[in-house]
Order: structure tokens, then C-alpha cells, then sequence
């Protein structure tokens, strides 16, 4: 028994103090979790599955802005306009995006907001050719409807 | 008369003991300077821009401290000169140091080891007067009677050492809190971060408590035993203090393998022989009857046994505090704060050990039965906590409420820092980051690089170019990007004639690989020396071929990558590179412009250092002078800048410059000022670093018929290829690694760099990052800390952190693989194995 007591005077401090260190370090959770199976970086023009992306991260302008174009294209434009106003709410200097906006304004008849985009669109990407076009464009159109 | 005095006096034990901390830290401080000096990085970054100016001060009178130190020594060994024991070894001292000293004197060593093996030699052979006075001090001084320290007391002692050391530092987290930008913590998060601080420093010490009885448990069967035990501390205080050497220091200033082990252990041997020199010269020496227990003798360099000393315990919290609000302000990676952490802990351990030295437990068999039921206890609490950590949470997760609590508690850092856990596939990925980091200067390739190619005169106008480069100044402290600020009405007068580029960024954090993109025009090597680099100098090759006369001042870094010739004119002579002032330095420019043959145009660059961490907080802030919201130094030096920023476009359009040039102000990389505890830029890869200003005026003339995406994704290594644009060329696009131009024709698409992903690094260490989604994303793997770190950028301000997931782990380490492979490809280099 005194030998027992004795190793075990010996030995529990280097025992209990291997225990510490190795427990010391947190479990890891740095391991990467597998690629998801789809990937939303590059999503092709399915609808759905564009829905889906956006859905995954509202906050990501160009997942908002694809859906917008993909609304546009099936011609659901409300939808489409819905999108391109979320995307510019939380990207407002977005100058592409507000040519985007004024184009699919312009294609509805909308001239007086499409020259307001443009104008917005110049302001955050002066020169741009697009921004340019559509600015001409809603400002020969607007006279001809107010006559 | 007065010699009996004198030598009364120097062969005090108290007067001694102090002449001796004094000699220890001479010759530390001596070592530490060399081998700072041998590690490349730290003499590059540190040293030759002499960031610090008190350590060059400090070795301009090396010899002259050393000569003091010298002598007051050789008075304090007088006794042992004349006989006795230790007379030998005292002989030996003088006959040997003086001499040393004479050449010192004659040929200071400090001031001529530059970045080689002598600074490396000069610094082992300091560390031998602090081991070799030790040596005679012990032969010569009678030793104390000791007896061996009883188990319950060593663990009272350690449990009240992480009770004060806790104090230390939490009672102070909720004012920090206060102070701290970026911190989104509410009551109850503190309440979960001091909870767990409590836990962790128990953890810590009881683990100090094991280390220390496993050291008395093998005494136990040894003769001397008391004597073994006191010793075994002793060599558990350098082994630790050299542990802390190597991993924390050697580790943060990118100082590694078997050089820096030899440092650390050299430096961890004078540590514990100046510990225990002043233990043995400040022990009581006369103390019949009533020895001291082993433990006490260890605490005896900070704490006397019954000294009125021990009362000091209840400064640390204090003293804690004012250690940390000392350093922080000029931290290298929190290195100085957790340096002060393991200092407060010391003295913590040290002024307890003192206060139980008089506790008797007279019972040691059921004091042992409550000891290990106590240990348990503290192994439950922390498994508790780690537990609670893992947990998922609604809102911040527990772990991000520890990560920001950390920020607040410098004591929590320094554990969790230390604690971070790494899977084996994180041990490989860090390996291969290191791998790709700090490229040996021969394993990098001659490379040509031409945007243009054959590359002959403009055409059309060569205007004026004048690129000023603010070292670390941030976004957020001008007018034109934070509608708070109202100290730069220049800058933003300047503005309004200019583009402004909302979403710039650089591509490194840290001055050298920033300012070498930016005449590189795109990424670089990860080298410190940048070699052959004048066939990637795609900026340099444009300016050639224009015959610019190059109007610079040659910091440390552009002096390695511009080779001094008949186009330059060199500014600010004779001043360092942490002296350059903006002010200064654009007088003399108008002065320059203003004597150059008008047919050639005029190119600047400036790198001045008003804004640095290390010259503006120095700066004293007017009087008169106040910046809410701002970290006063840095405002009140913008505002400085501003000044002469303006006084200088003045110059321009009053000599009718100012429409034929273009005025490029951006920074090499942004700064941290107190963002979640950070200060300077370290190895940070975090938003206010990576966010830079950039507003560039052009002359009319230039922009008509060129589209800019200013809330497009830039980068300051966009700035080469931008300017061949605007002189009329068209930059070949290179690869996904070099910029290009920001100013297009009118159709051009901008919309990749919306979406594409882009490489950032950081200059000095392991510390990739992936900015996504137009700059709104940005995603850091710090394999110095061992942490992966995700910020959200939307906002105007410095972003937020958000919680990092597996999948945003996996993607974004993944897409650093690619690019690291893909740049080591495209520049012709193998990283390290």
C-alpha cells in the first residue's frame, strides 16, 4: 500500500499535467467542409435555381443582379425591377446596375426614371458607353411624350 | 573614510541585487538588438527605416553603457577581488570584459552588424556576463538554509496567482470595451467572456502547479532535496521563458528554425541566471532557526518573504492596464501586450507565493485529497468552457462572442491565441502557405514583364504625374469617403476636380510588397528583396520611355526597386525614411518642378510617414485641436497633410500644371487604430488595412473618352496600367496577377471585377486572404495565429467580422491554393519544401 501511495505521489502530477496540455487545444474546426454539391459562383440561367442562390445569400449584389437580368429575360419585369432595387438598396453606387434598372425602365416606358438611372449611372461610372446610350436615349424620347 | 563608506555601501545585498538587474538587462537587451538585426525581416522592417528611433539611440551609446555597467560591476566584485571565494571567476571577469570594453569602445560592434552571422555571435557572447556574474555570486555569497516547499502552499499559491491575474485584466475589459472601436459585445457577452477568463487562467495555473510538483516530485527522492526543488523552478523559468521566446517572439517576427531556437534558449539561460543571482542576493542571509521553503526563495526577486514589498499585489491591476496602454499604440501583432500578460503573470505568481509564505497546513495527507479533487474541479471548469465555445448560438456564436471578448481582455488573447486548434488538413494547408511565403531571395527567376511591347514614346501629352503615397493612411480619415470627417477640406477640394474611387483596395498589408505591386503593376513574389525586379518594373519602363525626370525621395523599400540614375532627382537626401514629411518634402518638390526644362515631364513619388503608427502617435496634437470619433494623433496629422496636399495643388494651378498633370493620393495600405484591439498593421488582414484611398485627377483632355467604374473593385497595382492608358497606350492584359486599367474606352466591361476573386496578402508573413464579391467579402487564413477570419464590407465604415463557416473555409482556402500555385508558376519560383 505505501508503495502504491508512493508511485502514486510520484507519478500523478506528470500524469495529470500531460492531461492538461494535450486537452489544452481546442477541437479543432478549421477542417473545410466539403464544396457544396452546386455551386451558386457561376449559376446558369435556370431560374430556379438563380432564386435559389439569392435565396442562399441575399446580400450578394451579383446573384441579385443575375436573378434581375433572368426575370427581365423571361419578361416578368415587375420581378426583375423588384431585384435590381434590392440589389442597388444595398449597392446604390452600383453604376452598371443602374443602367441595368434604366434600360429595363426604358424598354417599358418608363423614360423618366430610365433617364434618372442613367443619370446615376454616369455619376458612379463617368463614360460608360451603356450609361451614355441610355441618357440620349430617354432624353430624345422624353419631349416627344410631353408633346 | 569615504572608501569604507563606498564599499559599506556596494556590498549592500539590496544595492547589489539592483546593479545586477542592471548588468542582466544591459547585456539582454544587447542580445535581443542582434539577433533582431539577424533576422532579415525584422532588420528590414524595423531597423533600417529605423522605426524605433530609442534602439538606434540606444546603439549610438551602446559603448558608453557598457563601460558603465562594466564598472559598476567590477566596484560591486571588489570584496570578492581582493579573496575569498569567487575570486577567480571575478579575475577572470575583469581581466576578460575590460579589454572587451576597451574595443568596444574603439569599434562599437552594435553599430556595424547589419543582417549577418557577426550580429549573431556578438549576441550569444552577450549573454555570457549576466550567466558568468550568477556564477560568481553564487560560489561566492554563503547560500540561504532551505527547506522543501510543501504541495498545498505551491497550489494555494498558483490558484491565488490566477485569481489576481484574472483581476488583472477583467476588471479592466468593460472600460476597454468602452474605448475599443468594432467591438459588437452587449453586458451579458462580457459577462461569458470574464466568466471564461476565470476559467482559463485557473486552467493555466493549475497547469503551472503541475508542472511544479511534477519538478517536486522527482526532488523528492534526491538528496538536497529543497535544494533540487528550488532549482528545478528556476530551470522551469527559463525553459518557459524560452518557450515564450520562440514561439511568440521568434514566431511573430518571422525569425525560425535553428537560429532562432539558440536565441531563444540563450535568452531564456540569462533570464533564469539573473533571476536567480537577484534571488540569491536579495534572500535574507542571516535567518537562524526559521529557513526559507524553496518556492519563497523563487518568489524572492519580486517579493521578499515578509518585505513590505508584497502589499504591491494590489497595483497589478494598475500597472496591467498602464503596460498595456503603453505598448499597444506601437504593437507588432500584439506581441508587446502579450509580452506585458506573461510579465504581469510573473510578478502575479511571485507577490503570492510571497503572501502564503507564511501558511502552514498541517495535515498534508487530506490537504492532498482536496488538492486533487481542486485540480479536477479546474479541468471541469475548462472542459465547461470549451464546451460552451462549441455550441452553435442564435445571433454571434459563442465563439465569436470570445473572439471579440478577447479583444477587451489582452490576458484572454494570449491564451486563446495559444490554445487555437488546428485539424491535420490545417496543419498541411498552413505548411503550404509558409511554403509560398518569404521566397529566398535566389529562387526567384529574371522575369520580363511588359504591358507594352515594343514600348516607344507616347504620342500624344505626357502630362505631370505626381503619385503620393501616404504610408498607412486610411479611407475613413478623408472628407471625400466619410462625411464625419471635416480635417481635410483639401483633399476634398482636390476631390472634387478628381476621380474617387470608392471600392480601392490593396493587394498587400505591409509597406514592402505594397509599394512594390504598385510599381510592379500587379502581384509579386512573396520576397522581401525584390530581385532583377527592374525587368517586372512595368511603371519604371513607362517613365523610361518618356524620359521623365523622376522627382523621388528613396524610402527603404523604392531604394531596392528603383536603381538611382541620370533621370532621377533625389529628395529629402540625407533624411530616413521614417523622417520623410510630407510638408518638407513638397516644397522641395515645387522648388524642383519649377527649375526642370519644361520639355520634360515630371514624375514624384513619396512615401511620407506623417500618418505611421510610429511618427504620428508621438506627434503631440495641438492645442486647440480636437478629433471625436478619431484617434486624435493620426486626425491631427491627416490634417497636417492636408495642409500641404493642398498648398501643393495650389502650387500646380498657379503655375498653370495643374490641367496638363495627374495627381494620384492613395496609401500603401490602411491602418488599425484600436479596431477590435488592433494598432499599426502587422500581418493584419482585416478591412481598415486592406482599404486604401485613392483619388486621381486627371487632365481633362486625358479622361474625355474613357469610362471609369469607380464603385468597381481597384486595386493600387491598377495604377501602371491605368497610366499607359491615359498616356494613350493599350496595356496587354497579362493574367489574372497584373493590374489593369481602371480608365477604359466607354464600352469597356468592368462588370469581372465585380465578380471575380482576388488575391491579398500580407507583406511579412502567412496570411492570405480572398476579397470577393466587388470588395464586400473578405475572407483571411492567418497561419501566424492559426485563425481563419471573415469580414463583411458592405458598409462605409471598417466592416464587421462575421462567423466563419466550413464552407466559406473550403472555398476560400481553396481559391489561395490556386492563386499561390498559379503565381509561383507564372513567376518561375519553387516554394520552400
Amino acid at each position: 500500500m505505501t508503495t502504491v501511495r508512493r508511485v502514486l505521489s510520484l507519478v500523478w502530477a506528470p500524469l495529470a499535467l500531460a492531461l492538461f496540455v494535450v486537452t489544452f487545444r481546442q477541437a479543432s474546426n478549421s477542417a473545410p467542409a466539403a464544396s457544396a454539391g452546386v455551386s451558386c459562383d457561376r449559376p446558369n440561367a435556370d431560374l430556379t435555381m438563380l432564386e435559389r442562390c439569392a435565396a442562399a445569400d441575399p446580400a450578394n449584389i451579383e446573384r441579385l443582379a443575375d436573378l434581375a437580368q433572368a426575370f427581365a429575360t423571361a419578361g416578368r419585369r415587375e420581378l426583375a425591377e423588384r431585384a435590381y432595387r434590392r440589389a442597388l438598396t444595398l449597392d446604390p453606387r452600383n453604376g452598371d446596375l443602374h443602367a441595368q434598372l434604366g434600360e429595363l425602365l426604358a424598354e417599358h416606358g418608363d423614360l423618366d426614371g430610365a433617364r434618372r438611372e442613367a443619370e446615376l449611372a454616369l455619376r458612379w461610372h463617368p463614360g460608360s458607353a451603356r450609361a451614355i446610350d441610355l441618357a440620349a436615349r430617354s432624353a430624345a424620347a422624353l419631349p416627344s411624350i410631353d408633346q | 573614510m569615504t572608501g569604507a563608506r563606498l564599499d559599506d555601501w556596494l556590498s549592500r545585498r539590496g544595492v547589489v541585487a539592483l546593479f545586477r538587474l542592471v548588468h542582466g538587462a544591459f547585456f539582454v537587451a544587447v542580445a535581443a538588438y542582434c539577433f533582431l538585426s539577424y533576422s532579415p525581416f525584422a532588420y528590414e522592417q524595423f531597423i533600417k527605416p529605423n522605426v524605433v528611433p530609442a534602439l538606434t539611440e540606444f546603439v549610438m551609446l551602446s559603448q558608453w553603457y557598457f563601460w558603465v555597467v562594466l564598472l559598476v560591476t567590477v566596484l560591486t566584485l571588489m570584496p570578492h577581488l581582493r579573496g575569498g571565494r569567487g575570486r577567480t571567476l571575478s579575475w577572470a571577469y575583469v581581466l576578460i570584459w575590460i579589454p572587451v570594453g576597451a574595443v568596444v569602445l574603439f569599434k562599437p560592434p552594435l553599430r556595424t552588424i547589419g543582417n549577418s552571422w557577426f550580429g549573431f555571435a556578438v549576441g550569444l557572447l552577450a549573454l555570457a556576463p549576466p550567466v558568468w556574474v550568477a556564477i560568481i555570486d553564487h560560489q561566492a555569497r554563503p547560500a540561504v538554509q532551505l527547506e522543501p516547499a510543501r504541495l498545498s502552499r505551491v497550489f494555494a499559491a498558483c490558484i491565488g496567482s490566477a485569481l489576481v491575474a484574472w483581476a488583472s485584466y477583467a476588471f479592466a475589459a468593460p472600460l476597454r470595451l468602452r474605448e475599443t472601436p468594432g467591438i459588437e459585445l452587449t453586458g451579458a457577452g462580457v459577462a461569458i467572456g470574464v466568466a471564461s477568463s476565470l476559467a482559463v487562467d485557473l486552467f493555466c495555473f493549475t497547469a503551472f502547479f503541475l508542472a511544479l510538483a511534477t519538478a517536486m516530485a522527482f526532488a523528492q527522492r534526491s538528496r538536497g532535496r529543497a535544494r533540487v526543488e528550488y532549482w528545478s523552478f528556476v530551470a522551469l523559468l527559463g525553459t518557459s521563458a524560452a518557450l515564450a521566446l520562440y514561439l511568440l517572439v521568434c514566431a511573430s517576427i518571422a525569425f525560425t528554425g535553428r537560429d532562432a531556437a539558440v536565441a531563444s534558449i540563450g535568452l531564456g539561460l540569462a533570464f533564469a541566471a539573473v533571476w536567480a543571482d537577484v534571488a540569491r542576493l536579495r534572500a535574507p542571509d542571516d535567518r537562524a532557526g526559521d529557513c526559507l521553503d524553496s518556492l519563497t526563495l523563487f518568489a524572492t526577486p519580486v517579493a521578499p518573504a515578509r518585505s513590505r514589498w508584497r502589499a504591491a499585489v494590489v497595483l497589478l491591476p494598475l500597472i496591467a492596464y498602464g503596460l498595456i496602454d503603453a505598448v499597444s499604440h506601437l504593437d507588432w501583432n500584439f506581441l508587446l501586450q502579450k509580452l506585458t500578460v506573461l510579465l504581469v503573470w510573473l510578478a502575479a505568481f511571485s507577490f503570492v507565493a510571497a503572501l502564503t509564505s507564511s501558511w502552514k497546513i498541517d495535515r498534508p495527507v487530506k490537504a492532498g485529497r482536496y488538492l486533487s479533487a481542486a485540480v479536477l474541479l479546474v479541468f471541469g471548469l475548462y472542459r465547461g468552457v470549451v464546451a460552451f465555445e462549441a455550441r452553435d448560438g442564435d445571433g454571434a456564436s459563442p465563439q465569436m462572442t470570445l473572439d471579440r471578448y478577447a479583444a477587451v481582455d489582452p490576458a484572454f488573447r494570449l491564451v486563446r491565441d495559444a490554445r487555437t486548434g488546428r485539424s491535420a488538413e490545417t496543419v498541411e494547408y498552413y505548411a503550404f502557405l509558409k511554403s509560398h511565403t518569404l521566397a529566398p531571395l535566389n529562387k526567384i527567376p529574371r522575369r520580363e514583364v511588359d504591358l507594352v511591347s515594343p514600348l516607344t514614346p507616347a504620342s500624344g501629352m505626357r502630362p505631370d504625374i505626381y503619385l503620393i503615397i501616404v504610408d498607412s493612411l486610411r479611407r475613413d480619415y478623408l472628407e471625400p469617403y466619410n462625411a464625419r470627417v471635416s480635417f481635410t477640406p483639401e483633399i476634398e477640394r482636390l476631390a472634387r476636380d478628381s476621380f474617387v474611387f470608392d471600392r480601392a483596395f490593396t493587394h498587400y498589408a505591409g509597406t514592402a510588397l505594397a509599394v512594390a505591386s504598385i510599381w510592379a503593376g500587379g502581384l509579386v513574389p512573396h520576397a522581401l528583396e525584390q530581385p532583377a525586379f527592374e525587368s517586372r518594373n512595368t511603371l519604371l519602363k513607362l517613365l523610361d520611355a518618356n524620359n521623365y525626370a523622376r522627382m523621388m525621395n528613396l524610402d527603404h523599400v523604392v531604394n531596392g526597386l528603383v536603381a538611382p540614375d541620370e533621370h532621377l532627382v533625389q529628395l529629402d537626401r540625407g533624411k530616413g525614411t521614417m523622417e520623410f514629411d510630407v510638408c518638407a518634402t513638397m516644397t522641395e518638390l515645387e522648388a524642383n518642378v519649377q527649375r526642370t526644362d519644361p520639355s520634360r515631364p515630371v514624375f514624384f513619388y513619396s512615401l511620407p510617414q506623417n500618418v505611421h503608427i510610429a511618427v504620428s502617435s508621438r506627434r503631440k496634437v495641438p492645442a486647440g485641436e480636437s478629433y471625436p470619433g478619431f484617434f486624435a494623433p493620426v486626425a491631427s496629422s491627416v490634417r497636417r497633410i492636408d495642409g500641404c496636399i493642398g498648398g501643393f495643388v495650389d502650387f500646380l494651378k498657379r503655375t498653370h500644371r495643374f490641367d496638363r498633370s495627374i495627381v494620384i493620393l492613395t496609401s500603401d495600405h490602411g491602418d488599425s487604430l484600436g479596431e477590435e484591439g488592433r494598432w499599426g498593421h502587422a500581418y493584419f488582414i482585416v478591412p481598415e488595412v486592406m482599404r486604401i484611398p485613392l483619388i486621381v485627377h486627371v487632365p481633362p483632355s486625358l479622361a474625355a473618352g474613357k469610362s471609369v467604374d469607380l464603385s468597381a473593385v481597384t486595386f493600387s497595382s491598377d495604377l501602371p496600367s491605368s497610366l499607359y492608358a491615359l498616356l494613350g497606350y493599350t496595356p496587354k492584359a497579362l493574367g489574372d496577377f497584373m493590374g489593369r486599367p481602371a480608365f477604359g474606352p466607354p464600352d469597356a466591361d468592368s462588370a469581372w471585377r465585380r465578380r471575380d476573386a482576388f488575391l491579398v496578402a500580407s507583406s511579412y508573413g502567412a496570411v492570405y486572404g480572398m476579397l470577393r464579391q466587388n470588395g464586400t467579402r473578405l475572407y483571411a487564413v492567418d497561419a501566424v495565429d492559426g485563425r481563419d477570419n471573415a469580414y463583411d464590407l458592405s458598409d462605409d465604415g471598417v466592416g464587421r467580422r462575421v462567423d466563419v463557416t466550413r464552407a466559406m473555409t473550403a472555398d476560400n482556402r481553396q481559391l489561395i491554393r490556386e492563386a499561390l500555385i498559379e503565381l509561383a508558376r507564372q513567376n518561375g519560383y519553387r516554394p520552400r519544401s
